[in-house]
This record gives structure tokens, sequence and C-alpha cells, in this order.
């Protein structure tokens, strides 16, 4: 076999793997190699890509897959999987909101305020965040709840000894929800798939290319009175996510539910938390919100479980 | 599912993987190969589709896993008609007889297996 022919050989194999990501990773590890191999020899010699016909098929057929799994799991574990969605979504907003004021005094040459007291407690705060995420992802509810502990812990003690509240206001507003859905809602055996994590990583990456881009981070828009229920997302880089999470309905019903639940919460905690419970939005617009968006889960779901028949089921 | 509810007709691509398999267990390319040549290149399998199918077949309890070995460091995987299967098959090509019968009159083709329909326009 010739240089170039071996080379073309490795190349439509690498694709070939990489169009297979279009399964679940459990389907992958059981019939993937198989897979691999018949479509290997059904692409004609000397071509690098798969035909587009034989591309497509596979995409479709492996997001088949995707949505027949997600679908045996039952009611009960998307419901979970959806909670701790939303909630990791809700909790990246305080990395990004660290992030966000980094950049901003960064670029105002405010550097020394970076490096105060508080703002390493804040870090530290955004750390754990992080480190409770990746524990309730994992299904890891020990782990979850010490690291919850220990934001207590750093905030109380700062309250104590500072007699300043700050800490203790982002650990009710940003840690404590998400936490109390993960103590809640997150096991080891139903953890959401590992594809998932795109959502809360686009949620921090938006916000991140927001504060970049020049305008303040907010995720939610939380921290600004004027806000409406549409603004957060009026930003381009918000709209990228939950454009992604309307996409992903053709498989999967959770993304869309997940940032729906933690939008509607961070508009709740966010009224409470200044005084002004939903004064920003009437709470009739809210009901309809929340009415309408379950309503349409429920129409989705029910219409993906009429589809289930028609899709295969993974051997085990 | 309601008893004695005849099953729907059964789709093109899946007819054609049952009936490649008919005269022996293959594995996943040889049942793309066998399914294009026994309907004159018309039904051409994509390998999505044809695992798609698999799936499905093997969880209806029509065809099954027959031997698995390594060919080239990949696992190549053997599937093959079950009694099911043959069953179903032959029941979706008596009910094609029976409907072409409609239209082209009496014919011999379920006298003459399922496959006759085929030879009778080759």
């Amino acid at each position: 076999m010739s240089e170039s022919g071996h080379s073309d050989a490795d190349r439509l194999e690498r694709r070939a793997r990489w169009l297979l990501r279009a399964y679940p990773a459990a389907y992958r590890a059981d019939r993937g190699e198989e897979i691999t191999g018949t479509l290997l020899e059904a692409t004609p010699p000397g071509r690098d890509w798969p035909p587009r016909r034989e591309a497509a098929s596979l995409v479709a057929a492996g997001l088949a897959a995707r949505r027949a799994a997600s679908l045996r799991q039952g009611l009960a574990a998307s419901l979970r999987q959806t909670a701790v969605v939303g909630a990791a979504v809700y909790l990246v907003q305080l990395p990004a909101l660290g992030l966000g004021a980094v950049v901003w005094a960064a670029r105002r040459g405010h550097l020394p305020f970076l490096f105060g007291f508080y703002e390493w407690l804040f870090y530290a705060l955004g750390g754990l965040a992080l480190v409770l995420l990746a524990a309730a992802w994992s299904g890891r509810r020990g782990l979850a709840a010490v690291t919850a502990a220990a934001a207590v812990t750093a905030a109380v003690s700062f309250t104590v000894i500072r007699q300043e509240w700050d800490l203790m206001v982002v650990l009710a507003d940003f840690i404590g929800p998400p936490a109390v859905v993960f103590l809640a809602f997150a096991r080891r055996a139903q953890r959401p798939p590992a594809s998932l994590l795109w959502l809360p990583g686009l949620a921090l990456g938006a916000a991140a290319a927001a504060s970049f881009a020049g305008s303040y981070p907010a995720l939610f828009a939380a921290t600004t009175a004027r806000t409406t229920l549409l603004s957060p997302y009026v930003t381009v880089f918000s709209l990228v996510t939950l454009l992604v999470a309307v996409c992903w309905l053709a498989t999967d019903v959770r993304p869309l539910a997940g940032l729906v639940l933690a939008f509607t919460a961070s508009r709740v905690v966010y009224g409470f938390a200044y005084g002004r419970p939903l004064a920003t939005v009437t709470p009739a617009v809210i009901a309809l919100g929340i009415t309408a968006s379950l309503a349409f889960a429920c129409a989705l779901v029910w219409l993906l479980r009429r589809r289930t028949h028609a899709c295969p089921t993974a051997t085990s | 599912m309601l008893a004695g509810v005849t099953e729907p007709p059964m789709r093109e691509p899946t007819f054609f993987v049952l009936a490649a398999l008919l005269r022996g267990p293959l594995h996943g390319y040889a049942i793309m190969k066998r399914a294009e040549e026994l309907s004159d290149g018309r039904v051409k399998l994509a390998t999505g589709t044809l695992y798609t199918a698999l799936d499905r077949l093997t969880a209806e309890g029509h065809v099954e896993l027959v031997s698995e070995e390594n060919v080239g460091g990949r696992v190549r995987r053997t599937y093959g008609l079950t009694e099911g299967g043959s069953a179903a098959l032959r029941a979706e090509a008596v009910r094609m007889a029976e409907a072409a019968r409609l239209v082209i009159g009496p014919a011999r083709a379920t006298k003459t297996g399922p496959l006759a329909w085929k030879l009778k326009t080759t």
C-alpha cells in the first residue's frame, strides 16, 4: 500500500470515529468498533471522507439512539437530571460574575483591587462553586455536601470577623439555591450525561465572552435593577446558549428545561434578595412564562415518547 | 398492545435485512451488499440505518447474534435469522404476494417461496 493510501485510510478512520460521537457513549463502547469497521468497508477505497449519505445516516441514527437512551431511563430520572442541569447553569453565574469583575478591573488598571482580602474570599467561593458543580454532576453528594459546608464556613467566618454581610449575600443568592437542588436531586446512578456539560460550559463561556466584549458579565443580568424578562438574553452570547438548547430539542428536552429552570429561579431569587420580589416582571408574566414552558415541555415529552417505538434500543 | 391486531407492513429496509439472512448468518457489511443484490441495487442501506434496523430486530427477537470474531483488531459480529424472524419474513412475503395477486392475478408466488416475486421481475 502506498504512503498516501495509508494516510487516507487513517484520516478516514479518524473521521468515522468522530462521526460516531453522535451515539451515546455507552452505545459507542458496545458497538463503536463494529460500526466503524462496517463504515470503512462501505466506503470506496481512496476516499478520506465517508460518503455524505453514510455520514448523514450515522448522525441521524446516533441522535435517535441518544433520544431512545434518554427516554428509556424514565421520567423521574429525567426530571432529576433537568434539576441538576438547571442548578449547574444557575451556579456558573458566580464564577462568571467573578471573571467579569476581574476583566473589568484589569481593563481600568485597578489591578491592586484584585488582590484584596475580600476578593480572595470571593475567588475561593467561585472555585468552591466549580468544585460543587463537578461533585454534583458526577453524583458525589458527600463531596458536594463538604464543598457546600466549606462555602458556608467561609462566608460565616467572614461575616463574624469583618461584620460585613457581602459574602453571606453571595452565599444565599448564588451558592445556596443550587447547592440545595444538588443535595436533593443528584444521584450517582442517574447523573446527567457528560454531553450535557456543554450547557453550563456554554453559559460560562457566553458570560466570559460578554465580559471580554465589554458588556457587564451578568449571565442573567441579575444585579441590575432595570431588567425585563428577556433582557438577559439580549446579549448575543447568551442567545447562543438559548439557541443551542432549542436545537437540542431534536433529541432531548433537558437542556432547554434546565435553562428555563435556572432563568426563572434567578429572577425569583434576585427579586427576593433585593427586597423587590418580582418587581421588574409582573407575577402574571412569570406565571404565564412558567406555565407555557411546562406545557411546552410536556408536549415535547409526549411527542418524543410516541416516537420511541421507532427508535433503536441499544443492546447492552 | 391489542391482541389480534395484525402487524403493520414491514418497511422495505427491514424486509431486505431479514431476506439477506435467509441463506445463513452474515456480518454487517455483507448484509448491506446482499440486500443491495437482492433488490437489484434499489435498497442501498447506509451503515447507520443498518445498525438501527439490527438493534430493533434484535430487540424484537427476529435477529440474533451468532458469532463474534476479531478481524484486523476489530470486532466483527455475525447475525442470523431466528425462527421468529423467519416467520415474520414469511408472513410479510405472503402479505405482499396476496397484495400482488390483486393486481397481477393468480400467481404461484406463495408456492415458490418468499422471493418468488423478485425472481419474476428479473
